[in-house]
């Protein structure tokens, strides 16, 4: 066992963490970081009341506002 | 639909807006961390017909920066989106998580629960600020030797904190450790590799 691990490169031994450097200077990329040209930002609206019955969804005022270019929902998707 | 008056009838929408509003808001949400103190007071310079910004100068690592915000944005919103500076994360984006924290004028805050008017004349240091060059901080360093991060999202925001203790108390004990991390959260569940790293770089103080 003790002569296995000798010839190991990495298993049985301490290895800093291969992108350590990176999560510790704020460089790592993550999803949220990424921008892209023409990027859209969607935003998930969910119901005000819990276990309530939806008896209509009027998306008019909100595609009035700028720069909004889809209301999504069940009924358009 | 009775859906007017619920909870406290406070929403988050409502509880910003009246943040936005005035220097009684600001004392309210800083839980007394920012003074509002009057000689201090900033008379807003608005830029641009009609756009409702703020221009506002601060000092972020060192560099003097001139930005255009509007009164609704948060420091982290600008520190990531007008800077570049993604190292500061967005986790929950109402002071709970951590992720954002940063370093203002010494003291450890959530950026998410910083308007960036408020930031007039103040002194941030970020994640990106620590490392001197090449040279890491001691912390960083000590955070990479103990495998502080795993999925790192909230690295940047414990670090920051563990910073900020350690410029107050360079030999903290690891019960002032413990509290020193404790607005940050880890949902890796590495806290305790947190706190060694901050241990390690006390055991090295003199």
């Amino acid at each position: 066992m003790a002569q296995a691990q000798k010839e190991f490169s990495i298993v049985g031994k301490r290895i800093p963490r291969i992108d350590g450097y990176e999560r510790v200077t704020g460089q790592a990329q993550y999803t949220g970081d990424i921008q892209l040209p023409g990027m859209l930002y969607a935003r998930v609206l969910r119901s005000s009341v819990p276990h309530a019955k939806i008896v209509g969804i009027d998306t008019s005022k909100a595609e009035k506002l700028p720069g909004v270019k889809a209301v999504i929902h069940h009924q358009n998707a | 639909m009775e859906e007017k008056k619920r909870g406290n009838g406070l929403s988050r929408r409502s509880f910003l807006k009246n943040i936005g509003g005035g220097a009684i808001g600001t004392a309210v949400i800083s839980t007394g961390l920012v003074k509002s103190d009057p000689a201090e007071a900033y008379t807003p310079e608005i830029v641009g017909a009609g756009r409702r910004k703020t221009a506002v100068n601060l000092k972020v690592n060192g560099k003097n920066y001139r930005v255009e915000v509007e009164h609704r944005e948060t420091l982290a919103e600008v520190l990531r989106d007008q800077l570049g500076l993604t190292g500061t994360k967005i986790g929950c984006d109402r002071g709970e998580c951590g992720a954002c924290t940063v370093i203002i004028n010494g003291l450890n805050m959530y950026s998410c629960s910083q308007l960036a008017v408020w930031m007039q004349g103040k002194e941030i240091l970020t994640i990106e600020g620590l490392a001197r060059g090449d040279k890491l901080d001691p912390l960083q360093e000590a955070f990479i030797e103990h495998d502080g991060p795993q999925c790192g999202f909230c690295t940047s925001g414990q670090i920051m904190s563990g910073k900020a203790l350690l410029m107050k108390n360079a030999k903290p004990t690891e019960a002032e450790a413990r509290r020193g991390l404790s607005g940050n959260l880890c949902r890796c569940g590495n806290y305790n590799r947190e706190v060694a790293a901050v241990l390690a770089v006390a055991a090295k103080a003199r």
